[in-house]
């Protein structure tokens, strides 16, 4: 029970660390490539809309040959380990997350830019309105790369190594169970998965009606 | 509320750095097989190791192909594997400094209750060859493992070419995944598959297959400790896996290598000479 309980923990730890650090800077790179007119921008969100269904193995196995002992990194010893695993996930769930904001500013763009234009709000403010204005999609997105982040084999398997009281994570504790033939364990694991993934995401929502006391929400 | 959740995040964040501050035992990478790891053998031993060795084992399991693949790069400071004529290339070309083989137990040909093409009692060799001319389903594992070295070696014997048995897809089919799943494969289709006793074992009650062919002298399973030459392979940790090879060849460890498995299966699943 007690390796059962590490395993669910390792698994929180890792997809919540690779969620966040990936939102930190998905989040403005969506808002900037839904904003923008450049020429670049326009030409990005093909590119991250693509990456977005990138198969995670190919990040996997990027990862793996960064890291390994043989590769640029390998110094570092980070392949199976944690870090491997967040760094892995970081690279599938970027471009989710870009892929989902940007086209959350389109439709209401040019309308805010000439609501913003006739008040004559301050750059800095504009952000923040813009945000709150695409709280819900942004919610939305970030959970997206949450629920991504949890939900991952191949790519964990491969930089992880699948090390008990290491680097095991829900995911590949049931690969291993249903290799071995333990069904019920397997199942047992994969449904508290998924109840993980509904608190998770009822946990966020409520703190978020909490927070933005919103009559809408 | 929110600096609670923020709380949260951060505290499962740092988890795992609280926890390996404890630890002060080396921890010593150890890619092992899949057969060796489904065995539950190294789990056995790992307190024994832990207490006096003093080594936190980090178990990687991979079959041979690609534990030997993770010596070569470094990924691992020992390897414990099954896969003799690969193992040989591989301290020949400098990757390992030595091969120590210290168990054995033998590979079995498992298939239907029924038995369905009579290979009881024959020999590997000739077992094979009357499941290809049946054109009888069998399952490889197709992975580049020990067992299935072991299994071309073994058509090999046979006298038929493993390349061509292989690309017959009317009866043979390459699973590509380790050795449980080959089973339950092998179990679900009613196939013939070859296993190493142990893996067989320990999932027995979860298969319909039953042991068809063993103890043909063909059949035999040397597993060898290969400690990583530091002087071809950058960033090993020699000195804990020259410790973790004195500690599995000492007379204590080889005695209780023999024993495992008595107490669960009736049966031992490893030898040691």
């Amino acid at each position: 029970m007690k390796e059962i309980i590490d395993i669910i923990l390792t698994s929180l730890q890792v997809s919540l660390s690779s969620t966040t650090i990936a939102a930190i800077f998905a989040v403005p790179l969506g808002l900037f490539l839904g904003l923008s007119k450049s020429r670049m921008a326009l030409r990005l969100r093909p590119v991250f809309s693509s990456l977005a269904g990138l198969p995670p193995v190919l990040a996997g196995i990027t990862i793996f040959l960064l890291l390994s002992n043989a590769g640029p990194l390998g110094s570092f010893r980070l392949l199976y380990s944690k870090t491997a695993i967040i760094t892995a996930q970081v690279l599938i769930v970027f471009p989710l997350i870009v892929a989902s904001v940007y086209p959350l500013v389109l439709p209401i763009k040019a309308v805010f830019l000439e609501t913003c234009f006739g008040l004559n709000i301050p750059k800095k403010q504009q952000i923040r309105f813009l945000i709150s204005e695409l709280r819900y999609g942004l919610l939305a997105a970030v959970l997206l790369g949450f629920g991504r982040a949890m939900a991952e084999v191949g790519a964990v398997m491969m930089v992880g190594g699948n090390i008990r009281y290491k680097t095991r994570v829900m995911t590949t504790a049931i690969v291993l169970e249903t290799n071995q033939g333990n069904y019920s364990t397997a199942l047992y694991l994969g449904i508290a998965l998924l109840l993980i993934s509904f608190s998770v995401n009822w946990l966020v929502h409520s703190l978020f009606k909490e927070v933005s006391h919103d009559p809408l929400y | 509320m929110k600096k609670l959740f923020i709380g949260i995040i951060v505290s499962l964040m740092l988890l795992s750095g609280c926890k390996s501050e404890n630890e002060q035992p080396k921890t010593l990478r150890l890619t092992t097989t899949t057969s060796v790891n489904d065995s539950g053998l190294l789990e056995y031993l790992r307190p024994y190791i832990l207490e006096e060795a003093n080594i936190n084992l980090e178990i990687v399991s991979l079959g041979s192909g690609a534990a030997l693949e993770a010596g070569k790069r470094g990924d691992a400071d020992v390897l414990l594997v099954h896969s003799p004529a690969a193992e040989k290339t591989f301290v020949d070309e400098g990757y390992g400094i030595k091969r120590s083989t210290f168990m054995y137990n033998f590979f079995v040909i498992v298939g239907p209750s029924g038995d369905p093409v009579q290979i009881k009692d024959l020999s590997a060799a000739d077992a094979f060859k009357k499941i290809e001319s049946a054109k009888s389903p069998f399952i490889s594992r197709g992975d580049k493992s020990g067992t299935h070295s072991k299994e071309k070696a073994i058509w090999k014997l046979a006298g038929l070419d493993a390349e061509v048995v292989s690309a017959d897809t009317s009866f043979y089919v390459s699973a590509g995944s380790g050795m449980g799943a080959t089973l339950t494969m092998a179990s679900e289709k009613q196939a013939y598959t070859l296993t190493d006793l142990a893996t067989f074992l320990s999932m027995k009650d979860k298969l319909s297959l039953k042991v068809i062919v063993s103890e043909s002298p063909d059949l035999k399973n040397d597993y060898s400790i290969i400690v990583i030459n530091p002087d071809k392979v950058a960033n090993v940790d020699v000195e804990t896996a020259k410790a973790f090879e004195r500690w599995m060849l000492s007379e204590k460890a080889l005695k209780l290598i023999a024993e495992y498995g008595k107490e669960t299966y009736g049966e031992t699943l490893f030898f040691t000479e």
